[in-house]
């Protein structure tokens, strides 16, 4: 489970903590201006934040035993500032409940109940039409350093499939973290660790010698904060916490299996998608509408494919039980809306329906320590399709924009992927591709014209770039694709005109994206009496004063990149090179940059390659790789020295 | 047992499925509503939708456009039953060309819920099949801001809205929908908010149509056409009922809304129903006369009725006007007797309290916002009454709408007085004494010379509010630079002075508590900390952590302004290195001060590069950050209006290394200027410095679309000035 708080937040900030009486005391300050020092960007501290999840089995008589699993959550927060108010807040479900969320504040060795009221609101997630999580929040209001107030929180689950993972970083600094299970005889839980390496949590276990009920406790002292992190690899991926799996739990000897094995988790979301209603006859028409026309197999696999492509718009309800369950394919064709559950399994229903052999498919996509072993719904975010086809698995994600049959998006590759087979399931591997298959490759040519450099450029890109160079023009206004791509280079730099636009057939997603275009560069040269600077950089590529040099978690780009870009200066006649940048050469284990001067013949070629090879830069990287970015902004204003 | 289990599951089941008569019933009437709703959503469509039926192409001049509207009619008419509304009906048609368009419309909004939404949305294919959606249970959309505008009400505000996903929409679609909005007229006051219809927007529209009905029995209506709208035709009815009509055609979208004031230049419709038979809120209860009950703007009379609600604010003004008077005059007794004096402390000291959001007195619970500039109008009239001055009263709508001659409520109407020549409007945070804002400068107005209450009947008279002049509204800039020792970065010490209409851009994002204890100061209000006594007569351990406290908040409180003018500057120069210092020398709050001046330093990165055995050193960048015009930007279909017109004057001393000489580049010198915009630059070497100069005037604040050209050049030629560079070499 985590636990998250919001500083500063609205209307409801009307506690009634209207202690007269000093609350704090000079040791109290003291301790917290000292955190503060350790801690300068945080403004409470948690001295104690504990997590009880406790299990028991209760009689419901006619419905059987039923599993109660109930999260307790108590927490102390010293303020490290005056007047500080943040708000705590627990989010809850279709699937749980926030039993009680209180507030104390400490006066000497008591606690004294706030008379606040929580605040219940839906939560607004983008890219999610509608889901049904919501959050409870209460504030916290400190009117001086060195105040404590406490937290309780109880958060009941409905049904052990969606217990949430234990974590045990939060935003603000902790002296001690704590995360207990309390299992009775008769529940069988196993709580798998992860990311446990090299972080000293104490585990200890217990048993009640009269309840017999089994404590399974553990503790990391000294937890620094986890702020959000940009382009973060993910939470699961990096951060030490635990999956707690129900097994089973038994009343009066009468057991009732929940996820025993993984074989029962899959049973569960095979389930699902067997309820999902079928009209195999109406989706069976629309599928014979698509491939009309069609004589191959490979064309009516690519027509399907492109189809719920381009014609379903990606709309998620995530409500409850739908965010797990698809919606029915004749439903997607009918609203012609869907999320990627719902394309997936309409594209797998469209293919079988003609004959191919093809697959509901359950993935994580990108970073996730997660593996398809693990009897956990957290283990995937998302759906695509497999298709066993010419002694081949291809995996077809509808919600890709222009990707074409046999490519694969960098979010998908490597990972492994659970395949739906009726009563049973495949765990296969997405091949990570070629770096090359995602490549971007750039040939300029310039020449001086007065103060400007004039010339052509020619690009070509594959996979992930070529789809996003394609899609940003099929989902422009009508009214400025005429002049998309002018105004799309144009933009990428100020000083540039860009005229004379070629592209590739941007109706074909299954070739490279090409463009070739001329232009104008201003601001790039210099000259006086004697001497002509020009400077040859125009793009800039991962130049930047970069602060983020510490990380909890990895940072990873959206694709691989790979680019590999050439500039030819033609050397205007009269002048000779007096003077070229030197050559800038980083390789290492997640990145390979050289970026080279060098004089062929009557021009000055400029060659610059860019490979991340993983699009991951480890967490123990950052501050080098902050150094690299530096480095390069800095080498960027180099200028090639021409004399007469 | 077993076959006890089947009969128990078949009678449960059959209790499931089978109705009672009550749910019968229910069935019965919300089918019968249903109907009932149907039948009435037909009339009103066969009524007001008859020009719509043929309008299904996109016409010629549209056809690249994403997103076209085919049709858009506006309805509004009374509904007399139990309760009295004004009902709202909006049909519109929209063409959807792309992908973009289908993203942009994929979502549905509609207010009212379950059996009270009165939405309705078809789908029309392209091959000419159409769908009727029943919306039903939509998802509460709990952001607001997010409803665009063209499904929001504009007789109700504030309403709640729940959001659709539209099925099967795809691109060469059309939308078609209809969605009823009631506002229960109040039995008194029939308080009706102001509306205006706007027919040029986002998108082109091929056909807007537009009706109202008056019930003028009971009613007037005030309504007029502006900036281009066709004119209003009128047909009568029986019992005194008159349908306006408007219909317009092929109008354009509005391609860059930059700086354009709607109101002011946009073609629009406005309109608002008033009756006669009770109070008001803000209404003109018009004089029962036999005369025309269709206006197309208030009246002398009308005028003199909105003059006459200052009446009510009276309690209320004269309370808070003894209040701040008492304040004044107990820390400047010579206010007393000095009218002058008395008058422009007031002044300032209510400012102070507006600029600081903070109540002027304990009277203003009752006073809406909408009615904040008349009741503050009315404290200075109060207070020029207690000492038997005489005064004008000005009615004015500021220099971005309409004018006060197209006023058709006083809700459009802003409130001030003249006073020894001098002008009172609302006070805003950076115009002195009985100076005007940058908002009223210029604009026209109306006037009641010596105003009092007792008058009964008087005539406003035209008038226009004096304007400032652009070389009045003065920013001057003036940057010494320097390399550092490593030649890789720039120490700058800039300083910035504005004044007049000027100083608004600044104050804003300026203030801090030292503003603030200068108005104090000035208007003698200021009560200096005496530290030492702070703590008097406190135990020591409450005095220690008061202490304490005071120390760090003081601490916090510098840090966060240092953070704040850091992230002001690093606005203007990405390339920020370290905000350093600085130093306030006028706040131009107060005639102590009346100009903003401040005196800062920073460092910046990225500024300096090798040039063969020199170095460049990209001077231009310290004229800010300013974009290259993007290709969307050049284009403009309707006027604009700045906020106030200006003269700009920046000035870059570079010291020139000891032992280093600089090469400048002549297309640094330009010069351009028409009657809109001027720019001049110079760039020299001036001794051991390299100076760099330019001047920009911006002569007026209104310009044409074909003006805003001279704008776009201005704006290319200061991005070509940040790109200026000169070498410094040995």
């Amino acid at each position: 489970m985590k636990l998250f708080s919001y500083p500063v937040l609205a209307a409801f900030l009307c506690s009634a903590t209207s202690l007269t009486a000093q609350i704090n005391t000079a040791e109290s300050i003291k301790l917290a201006t000292d955190l503060s020092k350790q801690f300068p960007e945080s403004i409470v501290y948690q001295d104690v934040n504990t997590s009880t999840i406790a299990f028991s089995v209760a009689d419901g008589k006619s419905k059987g035993a039923i599993l109660n699993i109930k999260e307790d959550h108590v927490s102390e927060y010293l303020s490290l500032k005056d007047n500080v108010e943040l708000a705590i807040y627990e989010t809850y479900g279709t699937f749980s409940s926030i039993d009680k969320m209180l507030s104390y504040t400490k006066n000497g060795k008591k606690y004294v109940l706030n008379y606040t009221i929580a605040v219940d609101e839906a939560i607004e997630s983008g890219g999610i039409f509608h889901s049904d999580a919501r959050y409870k929040a209460i504030a916290l209001n400190f009117a001086s350093k060195g105040e404590t107030e406490k937290t309780e929180i109880t958060k009941s689950y409905k049904d052990y499939k969606f217990l949430d993972a234990a974590y045990f970083y939060s935003e603000y600094p902790q002296k001690k973290r704590i995360i207990s299970f309390e299992i009775p005889t008769g529940v069988e839980v196993d709580l798998v660790e992860f990311n446990f390496e090299g972080v000293n949590i104490q585990k200890t276990i217990t048993t009640d010698p009269k309840t017999l009920v089994k404590t399974i406790t553990y503790t990391l002292d000294n937890v620094k904060p986890h702020l959000g992190e940009n382009g973060s690899t993910g939470t699961d991926m990096n951060l030490p916490h635990i999956v707690p799996v129900v097994k089973s739990y038994s009343l009066k000897g009468v057991k009732t299996a929940c996820f025993e094995s993984y074989n029962d988790f899959y049973a569960f979301l095979h389930k699902l998608n067997s309820e999902v209603k079928k009209d195999d006859e109406f989706v069976k028409a629309q599928a014979d509408k698509i491939i009309e026309g069609k004589t191959t197999d490979l064309e009516k696999i690519k027509a399907l494919y492109y189809w719920v492509q381009d014609n379903i718009r990606y709309i998620a309800f995530e409500d409850g039980i739908a965010g797990f369950k698809p919606m029915a394919a004749k439903d997607v064709l009918d609203n012609k809306y869907g999320d990627c559950k719902g394309v997936a399994n309409l594209l797998a229903t469209m293919l079988r329906l003609e004959g191919f052999n093809a697959k509901f498919v359950w993935i994580h996509t990108n970073h996730t320590k997660y593996t398809c072993s693990l009897p956990y719904l957290g283990i995937f975010n998302h759906a695509i399709c497999a298709l066993y086809w010419n002694n081949k698995t291809y995996f077809l994600d509808c919600t890709e924009s222009y990707a074409a049959f046999g490519e694969n998006a960098y979010r998908i590759q490597s990972r492994p992927v659970m395949i739906e087979d009726g009563e049973s399931f495949k765990i296969e591997t997405i091949p990570f591709e070629d770096i090359n298959s995602s490549k971007e490759v750039d040939k300029i040519t310039m020449k001086v014209v007065g103060d400007k450099l004039v010339g052509e450029s020619e690009m070509t890109a594959k996979g992930d770039l070529k789809n996003y160079y394609i899609r940003k023009y099929h989902f422009a206004k009508s009214e400025k694709k005429i002049d998309f791509y002018k105004n799309y280079f144009t933009r990428s730099n100020s000083n540039m005109t860009v005229s004379n636009v070629k592209t590739s057939d941007l109706q074909n997603r299954e070739i490279p994206f090409y463009a070739k275009y001329s232009f104008e560069l201003n601001n790039q040269v210099f000259r006086d009496e004697k001497e002509m600077f020009v400077n040859m950089e125009f793009d800039g590529y991962f130049g930047k004063n970069s602060k983020d040099t510490l990380r909890l978690t990895d940072f990873t780009f959206d694709m691989i990149i790979n680019y590999d870009i050439s500039v030819e200066l033609t050397i205007p006649e009269g002048y000779k090179v007096s003077a070229l940048p030197p050559a800038f050469k980083v390789k290492n284990d997640y990145c390979s940059i050289n970026l080279e001067y060098t004089v062929v013949g009557g021009k000055v070629l400029y060659k610059k390659t860019f490979v991340f090879p993983t699009g991951v830069i480890p967490k123990d990287k950052a501050a080098d790789y902050a150094k690299i970015q530096k480095d390069l902004k800095k080498y960027y204003t180099n200028q090639v020295t021409l004399t007469k | 047992m077993r076959y006890l289990l089947v009969i128990t599951v078949f009678v449960i089941n059959s209790v499931l499925y089978a109705q009672t008569p009550s749910e019968k019933r229910d069935q019965r009437l919300a089918d019968e509503a249903a109907k009932k709703s149907a039948l009435a959503a037909n009339a009103l469509s066969e009524k007001f939708d008859k020009h719509s039926a043929s309008i299904k192409d996109v016409p010629e001049q549209f056809k690249d456009e994403s997103v076209v509207i085919l049709f858009h009619s506006s309805n509004y008419f009374i509904e007399r039953g139990e309760v009295i509304y004004f009902v709202e009906r909006v049909k519109t048609r929209v063409y959807l060309k792309d992908k973009a368009a289908v993203e942009k419309y994929s979502t549905y909004y509609t207010s009212g819920y379950g059996e009270t939404n009165s939405s309705e949305v078809t789908i029309i294919k392209a091959n000419g099949t159409s769908r009727t959606l029943q919306l039903k249970d939509g998802i509460k959309e709990t952001n607001y801001a997010s409803v665009p505008l063209y499904y929001k009400s504009s007789v109700m505000l504030n309403e709640t809205y729940y959001k659709f996903a539209l099925p099967d929409l795809e691109p060469g679609d059309i939308i078609d929908f209809t969605r009823i909005s009631k506002n229960p007229m109040g039995i008194l006051t029939g308080n009706i908010p102001f509306t205006r219809i706007y027919l040029a927007s986002d998108f082109p529209v091929v056909k807007t149509f537009i009706t109202i009905e008056a019930p003028t029995k009971d009613s007037y209506i005030y309504i007029k056409s502006l900036n281009g709208a066709p004119e209003m035709t009128q047909k009568a009815g029986a019992n005194g009922l008159i349908t306006f009509t408007l219909e317009d055609s092929l109008r354009e979208k509005v391609v860059n809304d930059w700086n354009l004031p709607r109101e002011k230049y946009l073609p629009h419709v406005k309109f608002i129903l008033t009756r006669y038979t009770g109070g008001d809120n803000n209404q003109v209860i018009p004089v029962r006369t036999t005369d025309n009950r269709v206006r197309t703007k208030l009246s002398n009379e009308d005028l003199v009725k909105t003059v006459n609600l200052l009446e009510g604010l009276r309690g209320s003004g004269s309370a808070a006007a003894k209040l701040v008077m008492a304040e004044v005059i107990a820390k400047n007794p010579t206010a007393k007797t000095d009218v002058n004096k008395l008058m422009e402390l007031c002044w300032y000291y209510i400012r102070k309290k507006i600029i600081n959001e903070q109540s002027i007195s304990g009277y203003e619970y009752y006073i809406t916002r909408d009615k904040y500039d008349m009741y503050v109008a009315d404290i200075f009239i109060e207070i020029l009454l207690t000492k038997k001055q005489t005064f004008d009263l000005i009615l004015s709508t500021g220099n971005k709408s309409a004018g006060i001659k197209n006023v058709i409520s006083p809700l459009e109407i802003s409130w001030g007085i003249r006073w020894n020549g001098k002008y009172i409007m609302y006070p805003t945070y950076y115009m002195q004494f009985g100076e005007l804002s940058n908002y009223f400068c210029g604009s026209d107005a109306l006037i009641v010379n010596n105003y009092n209450f007792k008058l009964k009947t008087f005539t406003l008279a035209d008038f226009v509010l004096p304007n400032r002049v652009y070389t009045d509204n003065t920013l001057k800039e003036e940057f010494k630079i320097s390399l550092n020792e490593d030649f890789d970065k720039i120490n700058c010490t800039r300083t910035m002075s504005s004044t007049n209409g000027f100083t608004s851009v600044h104050i804003s994002d300026y203030f801090n508590r030292d503003f603030n204890t200068d108005q104090l100061k000035y208007i003698n209000l200021y009560e200096p900390v005496d530290s030492a006594a702070l703590y008097k007569g406190m135990n020591n351990v409450k005095a220690a952590e008061l202490k304490r406290k005071n120390d760090a908040a003081e601490g916090e409180y510098l840090k966060s302004v240092k953070d704040a003018y850091s992230e002001l500057v690093k606005s203007e120069y990405p390339m920020m290195d370290e905000y350093k210092t600085w130093k306030f020398d006028g706040y131009g709050l107060t005639p102590n001060s009346t100009k903003f001046s401040i005196e800062e330093t920073f460092t910046l990165n990225d500024l300096v590069k090798k040039a063969g055995n020199g170095y460049m050193v990209t001077i231009g960048a310290l004229f800010g950050d300013y974009d290259k015009v993007q290709e969307d930007f050049r284009k403009r279909n309707y006027s604009g209006a700045l906020d106030v017109a200006t003269t700009k004057t920046a000035t870059i001393i570079l010291q020139i290394p000891e032992g280093y000489k600089a090469s400048l580049l002549e297309s640094a010198n330009k010069s351009f200027s028409d009657n809109f915009v001027s720019m001049q630059s110079s760039l020299k070497v001036e001794g051991n410095t390299v100076v760099l100069t330019v001047t920009r005037d911006i002569k007026k604040t209104d310009f044409t679309a074909t003006e805003f050209a001279s704008m776009v050049k201005y704006y290319d030629l200061m991005y070509e000035m940040t790109q200026v560079k000169i070498v410094l070499k040995k």
